[in-house]
């Protein structure tokens, strides 16, 4: 399993006390597959993707992901497991705005002290369709661009494990359409587990399985 | 409406502590200000009344001759009182002793100002302000021990004897009297006919005091300008003062430099404060205008809450500000000579006007930024929109800054000095990045090790990184100009005032004295200084000289001259040579003289002395230290010129507290000499230099803390940019060494360099300062060119550290969301 988890439980202090956000998440993924997650908004769609990436820190239950316990480890051990296994993509890009694309897709390779970081990250920008990009800053870019650039820079991460957290939920329609489809051709290419986090129904059918979650449960 | 909604938005940023640091700026220039302005107006207020006690009047017209009674009718003037005071120096005698004194006889008008304090165990009575009525005389402490006589008892004068009839301690119009260093009589002038005393050719001194309204004194002084004679004096009140008036005005100094370096830093770390609250309140005004609410009513919410926020800090700063005057005056009470009056209204104004050029030149342009921005922009979170580069934002802030170092300093020399090296110091800090962090070559982030990381992000953010190093610079520069000021300054201040400072003066010593007054201090292990002959002379241009042009001034006073091979100490030759005995020699002038009377090395001089009339030329013109407290002389002659001149001389030397009682042995050995002290004079001016020290901590500690909220101001504005970045490669699986690491060698870096550079700065700063304003040798101020370094090091990396660290203790979602 690239992913299991038990009882997983995160509270957030309220002005009323304590406000849960997700309660009892029991849920396992294996290798190679992939998983939607979907859920009206406030469902704690996005927390779980934070909790199960170890972007952050449940409040009990465990959470292995590729048998590593992210639960019981500090934020250094959890951030040498992203850097090994994990790759993302948000909504918002994240783009660093002071480094053009190709730094961009640099960066994960860079961390990771892999070589030719890039010769790699020119691989997955031609890949998304960005080679006449590479020095292009996200300001100049428009916003279905920026996202191809995220894509490419979370393949080029040799990532086990792609989460995904509402890709097309800054794009147009017919954007959004185009970057799904760019980002299943370049997944079906790896052999990544995926997670993604999605209202959009069509981008959830093409995932292996889909879980839909609702006031911080599974239903 | 918009009222409630401006007084709610402000409560929540106050509250949830948005504003803190533009809050606490505003308050700490109100307090700088108003502190320094409300104890500064109060004593020029006492000064002003001092200088009025000094000089005896607002007016005086000093003469060596009396006014006719046509000259004195047309100055009379209904509105104006006057006195005349006759000053001499003649002998009194008692039964068994006679003594050298200076005489005044007084009119029934005296005192115009201030009051005669008189002992009271007296003849007359024991009340103050009274004039010696006709037969009798007042005599001071050191004259009543010398001619060893009692109240009651008589003295003669000339031809007719007067009784004792008190005992006098202090008077007004202290500057009056050219013979004041004898021991003092007070007489009334209607005894004085029947002395004759004054015969034609008697030295005398009529000084006419005058005291009214300013619109009446003014023509007076025209028309006692027009009526003077050669060697006559017209002074008006302020244009002279006391040596404790100049210690005064030289800590003013001291003070309004301290204020308003806290006042400019306060004023960058407002700038700093309002980009952020720009950033920050985009949201609303995007949210407002898309409701409907017009630019009028946005311009008005954003006015009140800063108008709100201007009131709250004005009546916090000055609350705090009168409590540290009041801690000021506490301090220096003994030194002035009344009870501090009050302050007046102009400290609030100043105060409030400097709000308002902060909030105008600091925080207003951003702000009609924030309200003209298209909210599509904002919506769209196009960051492009807010950007702060253009000239607008460069030019609107610098005028502020030259506006706010005119208003304090009120000098246009040292503001355009302090704000030209500013600038200078920002370009110079802003040259030495671009060409330290030039574009390099290397691609991506550099995240494979914290040095490459480091190295890369200085390159990369070379931009910020210059605005960083220039607040740094700005901040920990203005620290140490204000410590070197505090430290160094006030320590050449009172190096000019040696432990060993003669506090003696002895005057009229006739040439058979020389030998014994100086076995007299040798025998009493008294250090002896030079005697140096006087004479009277008087200087008259040579009107033959080719060149000579007609509105020349011509020189037609009357000065004490001596004569020298050996340059006095506490003087320094700034034109010319000092007199060589292989040559022919002439005259040497104090600055002061040539540039009154437009005198030039070289020019022919007539010296007219009371035995001869000599031809010779000006040698050299010299900076006399006129606060060392030796004999200073406007004109030294080489003795050449004046072989054979009938003199006197003069010598001052320092008896210890220890050895008080020689100063009475010398004054009964030599009775015609006078003996002049000036322990009280230098113990004061000590003391004021020591207080004003302590007082100097406090506005120390205001600028300090104002460079503090300036770096914290800017390290945060820098982290805010980082926090995304940080999130981003904690995502990725950066470790936290990694950011640690690089934040700290980067920071280490901009630190270094600002505290280079502040230290550049300061030390530039310092040159104008001490050669331009506090008028000391300016010297190379070796501590701070460690403390610059090593404070810009340790500070800006410890707030970085500590920065950093509270960002990588968040878990990555938190730092994502919160950027």
């Amino acid at each position: 399993m690239i992913i299991r988890t038990s009882s997983l439980k995160k509270e957030v202090p309220s002005s009323d006390g304590s406000l849960i956000i997700l309660e009892d998440i029991n849920l396992e993924l294996e290798q190679d597959k992939s998983l939607a997650i979907v859920g009206p908004s406030g469902s704690g769609k996005s927390t779980l993707l934070s909790l199960l990436a170890g972007l952050d820190t449940a409040t009990s239950g465990e959470i292995y992901l590729d048998e590593d316990p992210l639960h019981i480890m500090d934020e250094d051990q959890r951030a040498a497991v992203r850097k090994e296994k994990v790759a993302f993509v948000f909504q918002s890009f994240e783009l660093l705005p002071g480094l053009n694309a190709l730094e961009n897709v640099m960066l994960p390779a860079e961390i990771k002290h892999l070589p030719h970081a890039e010769k790699l990250a020119k691989e997955y920008l031609d890949k998304v369709g960005l080679k006449k990009r590479y020095e292009h800053y996200p300001k100049q870019l428009s916003g279905g661009e920026q996202q191809r650039v995220a894509i490419a820079r979370a393949f080029a991460c040799k990532a086990k494990i792609l989460f995904v957290d509402e890709p097309t939920g800054n794009l147009d329609p017919k954007t959004g359409k185009k970057i799904i489809d760019l980002f299943f051709r370049v997944y079906e290419e790896s052999s990544n587990a995926l997670i993604v986090v999605t209202h959009d129904i069509d981008l959830a059918q093409r995932c292996d399985k889909q879980i839909e979650l609702k006031e911080g449960k599974i239903i | 409406m918009l009222f409630t909604l401006s007084l709610k938005l402000l409560w929540r940023e106050l509250k949830s502590g948005q504003l803190t640091v533009m809050f606490a700026a505003i308050v700490l220039s109100v307090t700088s200000v108003s502190c320094i302005s409300i104890f500064s107006d109060r004593l020029q207020q006492a000064l002003f009344l001092e200088t009025r006690e000094f000089l005896g009047g607002d007016l005086k017209y000093d003469s060596n001759e009396e006014l006719n009674e046509k000259e004195f009718e047309g100055i009379s003037n209904n509105e104006v009182n006057s006195t005349l005071i006759t000053s001499f120096a003649s002998m009194l005698s008692s039964k068994n002793r006679i003594q050298l004194s200076s005489i005044k006889a007084v009119d029934n008008s005296y005192p115009l100002v201030g009051q005669l304090t008189l002992e009271e165990d007296t003849l007359q009575n024991n009340q103050i302000n009274l004039n010696p009525k006709r037969g009798f005389v007042f005599i001071d402490k050191r004259l009543q021990q010398l001619l060893d006589i009692e109240i009651g008892d008589s003295v003669e004068i000339g031809n007719i004897e007067l009784t004792v009839s008190n005992i006098l301690l202090a008077e007004p119009d202290r500057a009056s009297s050219s013979f004041a260093f004898a021991p003092k009589a007070i007489m009334n002038a209607a005894d004085l006919p029947a002395t004759n005393i004054i015969q034609p050719g008697s030295r005398v001194r009529y000084e006419y005091l005058f005291v009214g309204e300013k619109e009446e004194i003014l023509p007076l002084k025209n028309k006692l300008e027009e009526i003077k004679k050669a060697g006559d004096r017209v002074t008006e009140v302020g244009s002279e003062e006391a040596s404790v008036g100049s210690a005064s005005k030289r800590s003013n100094n001291f003070f309004l430099l301290g204020g308003v370096l806290a006042v400019l830093m306060a004023a960058f770390t407002i700038a700093l404060s309002a980009q952020r609250f720009v950033r920050r309140h985009s949201n609303y005004v995007a949210i407002l205008r898309s409701l409907g609410s017009s630019s009028f009513e946005i311009k008005s919410l954003y006015v009140l809450i800063f108008f709100e926020l201007a009131m709250i800090s004005i009546a916090i700063g000055i609350g705090i500000g009168w409590f540290i005057q009041e801690f000021f005056v506490t301090l220096l009470k003994d030194y002035f000579p009344t009870n501090l009056p009050k302050a007046g209204l102009n400290p609030l104004a100043i105060s409030a006007l400097t709000v308002i050029i902060c909030l105008t030149g600091f925080c207003l342009p951003y702000i009609v930024k924030l309200v003209n921005i298209s909210p599509l922009a904002i919506l769209r979170k196009e960051k492009s929109d807010f950007s702060f580069n253009s000239i607008f934002f460069t030019l609107v802030p610098l005028t502020a800054m030259f506006f706010l170092l005119l208003l304090y300093t009120k000098n246009l020399v040292l503001s355009s000095i302090m704000f030209f090296v500013i600038i200078g110091a920002c370009l110079i800090g802003i040259s030495i990045v671009f060409i330290l962090f030039r574009k390099n070559n290397l691609i991506g982030l550099g995240a494979e090790s914290f040095l490459k990381l480091a190295w890369q992000e200085l390159h990369r953010r070379k931009y910020q990184n210059a605005l960083q190093i220039i607040a740094f610079t700005i901040a920990i520069g203005l620290s140490l100009i204000a410590f070197s000021i505090k430290s160094d300054l006030i320590l050449s201040w009172e190096k000019s005032l040696p432990d060993d400072s003669p506090n003696n003066f002895a005057i009229n010593i006739t040439e058979i004295e020389l030998q014994p007054i100086s076995s007299f201090l040798k025998s009493n292990d008294i250090k002896i200084n030079p005697f140096y002959p006087i004479a009277s002379a008087r200087l008259i241009k040579d009107k033959n000289k080719e060149g000579l042009e007609a509105n020349m001034v011509p020189i037609d006073r009357t000065f004490n001259i001596t004569w020298t091979t050996i340059l006095p100490k506490a003087n320094e030759i700034v034109e010319g040579v000092w007199f060589d005995d292989t040559k022919i020699n002439g005259l040497s002038v104090s600055e002061e003289i040539a540039q009154r009377y437009s005198l030039k090395v070289g020019d022919i001089i007539h010296l007219k002395t009371a035995e001869k009339l000599e031809r010779t030329f000006i040698q050299n013109i010299r900076k006399v230290n006129w606060e060392s407290f030796t004999p200073n002389f406007f004109l030294i002659g080489h003795p050449s010129l004046l072989t054979n001149t009938p003199s006197t001389y003069i010598t001052a030397f320092y008896v210890p507290k220890s050895k008080e009682n020689i100063v009475s042995k010398f004054m009964l050995e030599f009775r015609t000499v006078s003996l002049l002290s000036i322990d009280a004079l230098l113990k004061q001016v000590s003391d004021i230099i020591e207080q004003v020290s302590k007082a100097l901590q406090v506005i120390l500690t205001l600028t300090v803390i104002a460079a503090c909220l300036l770096t914290i101001a800017t390290i945060q504005d820098s982290f805010k940019m980082r926090l995304h970045q940080s999130g981003v490669l904690r995502t990725l699986g950066a470790e936290t060494s990694l950011l640690q690491k690089s934040t700290i060698i980067e920071f280490a870096c901009i630190g270094t360099i600002s505290g280079i550079l502040a230290s550049s700065l300061a030390q530039a700063c310092l040159y104008f300062l001490e050669s331009r304003i506090f008028e000391v040798t300016p010297t190379i101020h070796y501590s701070i060119w460690l403390l610059g370094p090593v404070s810009g090091l340790l500070i800006i990396t410890l707030l970085s550290f500590f920065l950093i660290t509270s960002i990588t203790s968040k878990t990555p979602r938190e730092i994502l969301l919160k950027s």
